[in-house]
């Protein structure tokens, strides 16, 4: 569940600016496999790391520049992204499964310090960086206002474009570091491992109160969010529903995340 | 009551309209006789909008009669206005672009077959050729809406009123965006329609569409009819005087203090299609009045100094030094301030707290060492509460709790909060209160003392009369006179406002 929260804590202030990134769990696949086959080409493993998620900020500032230079809607300008990476990944790799069998590196997903698994700390510590970023910067406070009004905002002087850019940058980067995570949770990066995951974080952020029409939501409401979804998972698990079931169940929960969002705001405006 | 000459198709007795705080409309009489085009004439807020919402059924009077032909109706909604052959056209067609013209004239009353029901569009196109040519206008009906100019869907919404065979035709500024050519060709369609029969109620605010056209004129002020003329009978100046011949019983307080430095100085400045030739000057301890009607261009001038549409040509100085604003995030940067007209839409972060909104634009001057600094911001927005007399329960609650007229209170606590040198105000107390108005006007006479320069657009005279030092009056685009405070008169104003420019 760590690398869903890790994407959900990034996501959360681009729902906040009213924006969407269908492309994280994409960019997560690409780098995963970008480090598998680095590696078999020879390149140091934490070099190959650190160009991978040097490509997740890239594809973030990608975005950045559909949305605020040509102005695609961001759902569009994202599943956009979001096939082109995909696409690459599967290009790489031929569609096959290649394996990273390093045990340094494997303590990014197996890892434990003082007991406490490694994945969960990096996800924390996601969140607390976003939290920090969202209550006490500017930047965090420019946020809200885009997503509450970006006319309004821009007739304040704030610079959307900029602010919308590190955000975005800020999503491909952590989708990256998801992707590695789960390279090294299976020790191989497999192209198409993560298709469908995005979903599942819009599902946590909604969930825990993050409004699909900006201006208001907090880290803490989507690590709740992620915390409910992993715990239906593993439950569901334990109890011995089939997987295919499981997919419906996750289908009927988002839908009832954005049935409660849209209640909510109705009750707002009346 | 049988005397031909007072059998009127349309009559309004004692009509009156509220709205909560506001009485829109004040026991109003009108009437139209048939194959009469009659003038509405009123300042901006008089309440000609709300008549013709009563007239088209689009509100329903809250006191007073409708008569049609002598009898009593009730419009309940547009489509029962409708069924009384009453159509409007507006200066803005409300039509749909994608759709061709024909299926914008039938919208809403297809030519269908009379067993099948099939839609009959080959009668339907001939029908709105028929149409488009009896009013002289060369408009393809297959091309689309959106292609046409406004004056040529103009055309198209006056063609849809006779396929419904309209005996009131509502016209709601028409010539407001039209060129002199389109004018013409409008003003004898019109004169066309009526000597066919059909009655019109044409809103404008050029004299000249009123003179050339109407035979009678009915003047509104303030929602009360201040009476029928026929427009033979009054002259320009004594039409001036009914429109705005108010008395001032509002207090403003504008000190007169003595004028710093130039702030900032406009020479020659030009959108295409907005506004040319716009020159001021604007010195500290000033408030500038921009008067003169909506769509006189005084709002894209400003829109243009902040950079949110910049001009075309023209120069800007701030305090002596030539300047490329090319966004708001410039202007704000050279000192300038911006309130815009529509601030529930333009200024207001809706799912934001009360404080949020308050310091949003000076968040980056109220950091301490790169982070927010809460305490500074709680002190600030606290002492705007108190100074707006903001009624609400503390900066904490979302600004959506807040009634209208607070909500409108807090965009101008954000623009006096950012402390700016030049503050261009678009009708700053549109929709406040009377004691929050007091209480605005107060501020902008203490910041103009304090050394900042103040352009203020108003359409209230009053509010223009009592708080500018000196009165720009703009009419389409052009500036057609400038006032001292002393020698600005609510009659001057107007007649500049309304003047029609020579072009040489």
């Amino acid at each position: 569940m760590a690398y869903i929260g890790i994407m959900a804590a990034a996501q959360t202030p681009i729902l906040i600016a009213g924006l969407m990134d269908l492309s994280v769990g994409a960019s997560a696949q690409l780098a995963g496999v970008l480090v598998a086959i680095l590696y078999a080409m020879g390149w140091n493993l934490w070099l190959a790391v650190m160009f991978a998620l040097a490509i997740g900020a890239l594809v973030g500032l990608a975005n950045a520049f559909s949305i605020t230079k040509v102005r695609i809607n961001a759902f569009i300008a994202t599943l956009g992204m979001l096939n082109v990476i995909e696409g690459l990944a599967l290009v790489l790799t031929g569609g096959l499964t290649i394996s990273i069998l390093v045990p340094s590196f494997q303590f990014i997903g197996m890892g434990e310090i003082f007991g406490i698994p490694f994945p969960i700390i990096l996800m924390f510590g996601f969140f607390l960086f976003f939290y920090i970023v969202l209550a006490y910067t500017p930047l965090g406070r420019s946020i809200y206002a885009i997503g509450g009004n970006p006319v309004a905002s821009k007739l304040c002087g704030i610079n959307n474009e900029r602010a919308l850019t590190i955000i975005l940058v800020l999503s491909g980067v952590s989708g990256a570091m998801s992707g590695i995570l789960v390279a090294s949770m299976l020790a191989a990066a497999a192209p198409a491992a993560l298709s469908g995951t995005i979903l599942t974080v819009i599902a946590a952020a909604i969930l825990g109160g993050t409004s699909l029409s900006g201006g208001s939501g907090n880290v803490w409401g989507t690590l709740l969010g992620v915390l409910i979804l992993g715990t239906l998972t593993n439950g569901l698990v334990i109890l011995n529903v089939s997987s295919f079931w499981q997919e419906v169940i996750q289908g009927l929960v988002l839908l009832t995340a954005v049935g409660i969002d849209q209640i909510r705001q109705r009750r707002r405006r009346e | 009551m049988v005397d031909a000459e007072d059998r009127y198709i349309l009559e309004l007795r004692g009509v009156s309209k509220f709205f909560p705080g506001l009485k829109a409309l004040d026991r109003v009489d009108f009437n139209l006789r048939g194959g009469e085009i009659h003038a509405i004439v009123g300042e901006n807020g008089a309440g000609k909008s709300t008549l013709i919402k009563i007239i088209t059924g689009v509100h329903q009077p809250d006191e007073g009669d409708i008569l049609y032909e002598g009898n009593k109706v009730v419009f309940h909604n547009p489509t029962v206005a409708n069924r009384y052959q009453i159509a409007a056209v507006y200066q803005q067609p409300a039509s749909f672009p994608h759709l061709t013209v024909t299926e914008n004239i039938f919208l809403g009353h297809p030519v269908t077959h009379p067993t099948t029901k099939r839609l009959m569009w080959k009668e339907m196109r001939q029908e709105a050729k028929r149409l488009l040519h009896s009013l002289g206008a060369d408009i393809d009906p297959s091309a689309t809406m959106g292609s046409l100019s406004v004056a040529q869907q103009q055309m198209v919404e006056i063609a849809k009123a006779l396929s419904v065979n309209a005996r009131i035709l509502i016209m709601d500024e028409p010539t407001a965006s039209l060129t002199r050519r389109e004018t013409e060709d409008l003003y004898n369609i019109t004169k066309k329609l009526r000597d066919s029969g059909v009655s019109a109620i044409f809103i404008s605010h050029r004299f000249e569409d009123i003179y050339e056209i109407a035979e009678r004129v009915t003047v509104l002020r303030d929602g009360k009819t201040m009476g029928t003329w026929k427009v033979n009978e009054i002259t320009e100046h004594d039409l001036i005087k009914a429109m705005v011949g108010r008395e001032i019983n509002q207090l403003f307080p504008k000190k007169t203090v003595s004028f710093g430095r130039e702030l900032l100085k406009v020479e020659g400045l030009y959108r295409i299609g907005y506004f040319s030739d716009i020159s001021f000057s604007l010195r500290a301890g000033e408030i500038l009045g921009f008067s003169g009607l909506v769509g006189s261009g005084r709002s894209e001038v400003a829109q243009s100094i902040f950079g949110i549409a910049p001009a075309d040509a023209g120069k800007i100085l701030v305090e002596g030094k030539e300047v490329s604003i090319k966004s708001p995030m410039e202007a704000i940067s050279y000192g300038i301030g911006y309130l815009p007209e529509d601030r529930l839409e333009q200024g207001l972060f809706l799912p934001l707290s009360i404080n949020d909104n308050i310091t949003v634009s000076i968040i980056d001057q109220l950091t301490n060492r790169g982070w927010l600094n809460p305490s500074r911001e709680y002190e600030i927005s606290n002492k705007m509460l108190e100074l707006l007399k903001i009624k609400a329960p503390g900066i904490f609650h979302p600004v959506s709790s807040l009634s209208g007229g607070n909500q409108q209170k807090v965009v101008v606590a954000k623009l006096l909060a950012a402390r700016l040198k030049i503050l261009i105000m678009d009708e700053p107390t549109k929709g406040v209160d009377v004691g929050a108005k007091a209480a605005i006007h107060q501020i902008m006479s203490d910041l103009a003392a304090e050394g900042l320069g103040i352009i203020m657009i108003s359409s209230e005279m009053p509010e223009v009369l009592g708080m500018s030092d000196n009165v720009v009056v703009m009419h389409e685009g052009r500036i057609t006179a400038t006032f001292s405070r002393a020698e600005a008169t609510q009659e001057k104003l107007m007649e500049a406002a309304v003047k029609v420019t020579r072009f040489a």
